[in-house]
């Protein structure tokens, strides 16, 4: 047995030179369980992890790449060694770290220093997470370590923040009591990266900054047994005090902020809109200790300076984000209530409705950026909006008619017109849109049908509509080329121009090139708002057939360019030919033509549909078997088994037996299936029952029945099982529901000729 | 895995197990009205107590937890009904596509409970606030409250015969003070015992067709098409007015009984209904049966956009009609009457079907639940309260059914119970269910932070690719390595960094020479010593060897 496997030892010989391949194909075989064995575990297993260890001192990079590598492979596959040696792999890797990172710029400028630090980090991170929840291991290995990992991964986050938050973002989650200590230095840390360099982040860097900073409040405040204060004695102390006071006093920056833009819109217009801001909550606590970012400089003359407004509105809706997403070891405090007050106030910073100061109207380049900002204010309430409904779900179920209605703000209209959507605003806002949409279908799923606003969903249907159009980016372009032809017409000048524009020759020829296409999600989040627009309201004719062709062409479209129609645009389909809303024409022939080929089941089932499989069996007592043949004409009854007459009888052989089996049936008699309980000769019939329908000469529609019936013997319940396999549904078509008020739908068989259902009825 | 089976009487309440005989009573438990109890997230349970205003907690998690009140939550008045909404899809995160485990704390959204006077209460869970007071929703005390499709709707009924279809929103929204109903069913005549919904509900309300089937003391079921946009036509038709929505759910089919109706449940599949009476518990296939194999959809409704004139059936228990003329089941079809099937003779207070929708656990006024199986009408097992005392339990007043998992995931080791677990963690962090309040929350009042407590639990999967575990995907692991290995050893040996490859070369070359020059020194006086030495021994060798030649001459 052990005979089959590489001997550990031979791997960790070879180890030391290995490379490439060799060094992969070593890792995959470590991982195999046949090492997990405690009788390897001293010579054998020992002896792989001195080599690892070995790699792992070695002042070779390559060699400590590698004996990273190994380790954290074989502490991952091989709990033995995790629990045996895996504090002493970790310390070895926490030396050689601590030992790069004070020399930090010169191992940075060797190419490969970067990558030595990922390893570095990354497995001593990985080797931390295999340990935790094991109470000996982390009690014994990692606790004792971490006092000493901390600092130097909080030295090392100043300069690699990208690699190293996400790690001590873990350990402080988890061990928060050991990094007590080290609390402050990292909230330097962590401030500093906040003030200088935020912007220079990436935004995944940036979400682990402010969640790092939010993790720094989750540490309990000590109840102090010194405060004799009667009082306060009997405030119970809740685990969540700390994190809530850090969440209070970013949400108590806002307000500052947003009385900033009072200077540019006259708040003073809207009272609602002023009693809110007022409402906005304030830290009543001392400004020193939590007000660390700095003061803004804006000025009215050097309009670009604005612009810090949406920049700081947007690390604070960061940061209180951080607050409010982050997996917690305790429930949390969150006051939606005000968060969403704050985020009305937000969407309420517009020009829409509110006029700009007077004395402002006139600088156009002022204007121009406050044109721009606002709605990149707004979109900062949208964007917390999200976070609340994805996370919080139902919980903010009283607040989203008000979210609904605000984001009606958010939707440009042209200047002194009625109503109109300023396209080309929104054309310019399309992420921001894209975040509205799935915001809309994040809220529309916890909502019924009847909404007190519903003008915001027909606006934002042709916002969708239009934004789902391939945009050229030439257009504009072309606009005003032809106005200036026009005039260069008039003077004749067209000669020198012409000699200018060699370069923009693509633009002509090629204008296509310039097209700027829409991404799948885009259309995800546009089907599903749309098929909930659908589903949910009937709308009126004009948006309708907007909807319709959209989902038609770009499902020829796309079905030219992949070959298949993607999922939501088959489910809007779908959607469509569910709900034909005012039209009266059903588009299920469009749909199946466009899914040809596709096997599509739901479609299946709308044309061929079917009953639910299996019926509910019950013994019963048997009858007094009073079941006679009874022709009842009289009770409309088209499915009565005639007989007799077949008009459509063919010499086949199965027709013949259906035939004799239905003769037996229409006898009440000893063969007849009327199962009895203690009949000893149980019967176990099956029945599959063929059907063609016949459209006789006349008003009379008669259906003959053709039934096979196969009689199994010996079963030991008795019962009559029919098996109803397929059957015509209601594919009928509007005029002749109307005569069918008082038919009660029958359930047919099998194998429906190609007549129509209507044949069903009867007259 | 098994079924649990939570019953309460008017004095006793019971866990037990359809499959196997564990059983556990719940102390201190006593209900008065039906539909009392409530299971709140596979967690908690909360019941309703008679004569108290007060709602008793049982935690059903944890082995030895159960019989106890975990917690009681102090009422404004005494309540009959009760019902939470859900908070449901929250743990999948759309933004990040991640999934996230439920919390150790996670509470359903709204708790609903209703008073004799037909006054509904709607209490937000997570903070307690009291949302709404609806009062006379009802005219007369609410039977039974439902949360429907995920919780956008919720439909009670009520003594007042009555059956009233809520938005779920219009009862909690802000700008809502006194919310309206979106539809009152009025077709009984005596009040509504109770009524249920199909088990599987569509997205939305409008594509699905969701059946409502109610059961009233007048000794009918009425069955309705919950598809509320469908029926606009209809609406507009009746009505007259351009409304975009139709208000009213479609009557589909009326079944009337010989007996005042006390409890009803469908099949999972909505194959069959079953019909709980003072008399017996009856059976009624909706694909009724015909002579031969035709076989009739009771519910079919014709399509949207149809008027539709709702059919009229009379059940008739299938021993009276064997005891009459004989009749064929397609004669008494035709003049609308089906036959049913007794399963069970008994005074019935609650029904409740299985999983697999074979087995009717029928719950009597005499306080004991009968497990039959369907398909032989069988009896298989009975429970009763555990109880020494001489005087009768009462009627069952809540039956509940629901799957549960026995194998935990660390029965895969005969090691320590998970529960143990748990509860260490709840020492530390366990949080109580916030008090219910009594006062009206203001949502008007802005300045009002709305606290609500929440938790949200860990993500499933590791988001970081840089710290991905090997052992999640090992083939992921490999191609960091690969990708990072190519730093080390300069792919295609052109390296450009042809300076550092020097400097390496430069270094060894200085070492190596200083080495050298050691070493000669070295070796040079090695040869000296061993040459010195050579000399030595040859001297030594040829004077010897002389002495030796003399020694010879001599003799």
């Amino acid at each position: 047995m052990s005979e089959e496997f590489i001997a550990a030892s031979t791997l960790a010989k070879s180890l030391e030179f290995a490379q490439g391949n060799d060094f992969h194909a070593i890792l995959t075989t470590l991982r195999s369980p046949a090492y997990i064995n405690e009788q390897l575990l001293k010579s054998e297993l020992g002896f792989l992890v001195t080599k690892i260890l070995k790699l792992l001192r070695s002042s070779n990079d390559f060699d400590l790449w590698k004996g990273c590598h190994t380790s954290v492979v074989v502490c991952a596959y091989n709990p033995l060694i995790l629990s045996a040696h895996g504090g002493q792999l970790l310390a070895a890797i926490y030396s050689k770290l601590e030992q790069k990172t004070s020399f930090y710029s010169s191992v940075i400028s060797s190419s490969h220093g970067k990558e030595l630090f990922n390893t570095l980090v990354s497995s001593m991170a990985i080797i931390i997470d295999l340990t935790k929840n094991k109470p000996t291991l982390s009690r014994e290995a990692l606790v004792p370590k971490l006092k000493a990992i901390i600092p130097t991964l909080i030295t090392l986050s100043q300069y690699e923040p990208k690699l190293v938050l996400p790690v001590l973002q873990k350990i402080l989650k988890r061990n928060n009591t050991t990094f007590k200590p080290f609390i402050n230095k990292f909230r330097t840390v962590l401030t500093n990266l906040i003030i200088s360099d935020y912007a220079s982040l990436d935004s995944k860097t940036q979400k682990s900054v402010c969640e790092n900073f939010a993790y720094l409040h989750l540490l309990k405040i000590q109840v102090s047994n010194t405060n004799d204060d009667e009082t306060q004695a009997h405030h119970k102390v809740y685990p969540d005090a700390n994190w809530r006071t850090g969440l209070l006093s970013i949400l108590s920056q806002f307000k500052p902020i947003i009385q900033l833009c009072e200077e540019i819109l006259d708040f003073e217009q809207d009272n609602e809109l002023q009693k809110l801001i007022a409402a906005l909550p304030v830290n009543a606590e001392s400004h020193n200790e939590t007000e660390f970012l700095p003061r803004m400089k804006l000025d009215f003359n050097a309009p670009l300076s604005l612009w810090e407004i949406p920049q700081r509105l947007s690390l604070l809706v960061d940061m209180l984000v951080a607050f409010i997403s982050l997996p917690t070891p305790f429930p949390i405090r969150v006051p939606l209530g005000g968060i969403n007050s704050l985020c009305e106030v937000l969407l309420g910073v517009s020009n829409k409705y509110l006029p700009l100061k007077k004395e402002l109207r006139r600088d156009n380049e002022l204007n121009g950026v406050i044109n721009n900002i606002l709605p990149q204010i707004q979109f900062q309430g949208i964007k917390l909006w999200e976070i609340i409904v994805s996370k919080y779900g139902k919980c903010g179920l009283s607040l989203f008619e008000g979210i609904l209605s605000s984001i009606e703000l958010f939707i440009p209209l042209k200047k002194k017109s009625n109503n109109e959507i300023d396209f080309n605003v929104v054309g310019s806002l399309k992420s921001e849109f894209f975040a509205v949409f799935r915001l809309i279908n994040m809220i529309m799923s916890h909502l019924g049908h009847q909404l007190s606003t519903v003008s915001v969903i027909s606006q934002l249907i042709d916002v969708a509509l239009f934004l789902s159009r391939d945009k050229t980016l030439i257009d504009s372009l072309f606009k005003n080329r032809k106005s200036n032809t026009k005039q260069q017409g008039k003077t004749k000048q067209s000669k020198k121009t012409k000699n200018n524009e060699g370069a923009f020759s693509d633009i002509y020829t090629h204008p296509e090139l310039f097209v700027f296409k829409n991404s799948m999600s885009w259309f995800n989040e546009i089907n599903e708002f749309l098929i909930t627009a659908l589903n949910n309201w009937i709308l009126p004719s004009t948006p309708h057939i907007q909807i319709l062709k959209y989902s038609i062409t770009q499902s020829l479209r796309l079905k030219e360019k992949f070959g298949y129609i993607p999922e939501t645009f088959v489910d809007l389909l779908r959607c469509e030919v569910l709900h034909p809303g005012n039209e009266r024409v059903s588009i299920l022939p469009i749909a199946i033509s466009l899914l040809k080929g596709s096997n599509d089941d739901m479609f299946e089932l709308l044309c061929h549909p079917k009953v639910p499989v299996g019926m509910v069996y019950q013994l019963h007592k048997p009858l007094d078997s009073g079941e006679e043949e009874e022709e009842r004409g009289s009770t409309s009854e088209s499915e009565t088994i005639t007989n007799g007459s077949y008009p459509h009888a063919s010499t086949d052989l199965k027709t013949f037996r259906a035939l004799e089996n239905l003769e037996n049936v229409s006898i009440p008699g000893p063969e007849r299936a009327v199962p009895k309980l203690d009949d000893e000769t149980a019967v176990f019939k099956k029945r599959t029952v063929e059907e063609i329908t016949g459209k006789e000469s006349g008003s009379v529609n008669k259906k003959v029945k053709v039934m096979e019936e196969t009689i199994v013997e010996g079963a030991k319940e008795s019962t009559t099982e029919v098996i109803v396999t397929q059957t015509e549904t209601e594919a009928r078509s509007i005029e002749d529901s109307e005569d069918e008020e008082d038919d009660e739908f029958e359930i047919p068989a099998i194998e429906l000729s190609d007549e129509e259902g209507g044949d069903e009825k009867e007259e | 895995m098994d079924e649990q089976v939570i019953f309460t009487t008017n004095t006793s309440g019971t866990i037990s197990s359809v499959h196997s005989f564990e059983q556990v009573n719940l102390r201190q438990c006593s209900t008065q009205a039906r539909n009392s109890c409530v299971r709140v997230s596979n967690k908690y349970l909360f019941i309703a107590q008679a004569q108290k205003a007060l709602i008793n907690v049982y935690n059903l998690a944890g082995s030895f937890k159960r019989e106890s009140v975990e917690q009681r939550l102090p009422l404004p008045e005494v309540l009959k009904c009760l019902e939470v909404v859900q908070n449901t899809g929250v743990q999948y995160d759309r933004i990040e596509s991640v999934s996230h485990n439920l919390p150790e704390f996670n509470l359903p959204y709204l708790l609903l409970g209703s008073t004799e006077s037909g006054k509904l209460y709607i209490w937000e869970l997570n903070s307690g606030a009291l949302l709404n007071v609806k009062p006379m929703a009802h005219y007369q005390s609410i039977t039974k409250i439902k949360s429907i499709l995920n919780g956008k709707y919720i439909i009670t009924s009520g003594n007042d015969s009555r059956v009233i279809i809520w938005q779920t929103v219009d009862l909690v929204s802000a700008s809502n003070d006194d919310p309206k109903p979106i539809c009152i069913l009025h077709d009984h005549t005596l009040p509504v015992t109770d009524f249920q919904v199909s088990s599987s509900q569509g997205k939305f309300l409008s594509c699905t067709d969701t059946k409502l089937f109610t059961a009233s003391q007048d000794a009918t079921i009425r069955c309705y098409d919950l598809s509320l946009i469908g029926s606009k036509k209809k609406q507009e038709e009746r009505n007259g007015d351009e409304v975009g929505i139709g208000k009213e759910p479609a009557l589909l089919a009326t079944f009337t009984t010989p007996y005042a109706i006390k409890s009803i449940t469908l099949d999972p599949a909505d194959r069959a209904c079953y019909i709980g009476t003072a008399d017996a518990c009856f059976s009624l296939n909706l694909f009724y049966k015909l002579k031969g194999n035709v076989v009739v959809n009771l519910l079919q409704s014709t399509g949207m956009n149809t008027i539709q004139k709702s059919k009229v059936f009379s059940l008739v228990p299938r021993s009276l009609v064997t005891g009459g003329e004989n009749q064929d089941s397609d004669v008494l079809y035709s003049m609308g009457q089906l036959i049913c099937d007794k399963i069970l003779n008994s005074n019935v207070s609650c029904l409740e079907i299985s999983m697999d929708g074979t087995l009717l656990l029928i719950g009597d006024t005499e306080g004991k639940v009968s497990i039959a199986e369907i398909y032989s009408k069988q009896i298989i097992r009975t429970i009763q309260t555990l109880t020494t005392s001489q005087t009768s339990v009462g009627e069952v007043t809540n039956l509940l059914v629901s799957p549960n998992r026995i194998e935990n995931d660390n029965q895969l080791f005969e090691g320590e119970s998970k529960g143990k677990h748990t509860n260490s963690n709840n020492d530390h962090n366990s949080v109580k269910i916030p008090n219910l309040q009594r006062v009206i929350f203001d949502t008007k009042n802005k300045s009002n932070l709305h606290d609500i407590w929440y938790q949200i639990g860990e993500p499933e999967t590791e988001t970081d690719p840089n710290l991905l575990l090997p052992l999640n995907d090992f083939n992921a692991y490999l191609e960091r390595i690969k990708s990072q290995e190519s730093m080390f050893t300069h792919i295609g040996k052109i390296s450009s960094d042809v300076k550092v490859v020097d400097d390496e070369i430069n270094a060894s070359l200085s070492l190596d020479q200083t080495d050298k020059d050691k070493e000669v020194v070295e070796l040079k006086a090695n040869i000296e010593a061993l040459t010195h030495a050579y000399k030595e021994l040859r001297s030594m060798h040829e004077t010897l060897y002389e002495e030796h030649q003399q020694i010879l001459g001599k003799q």
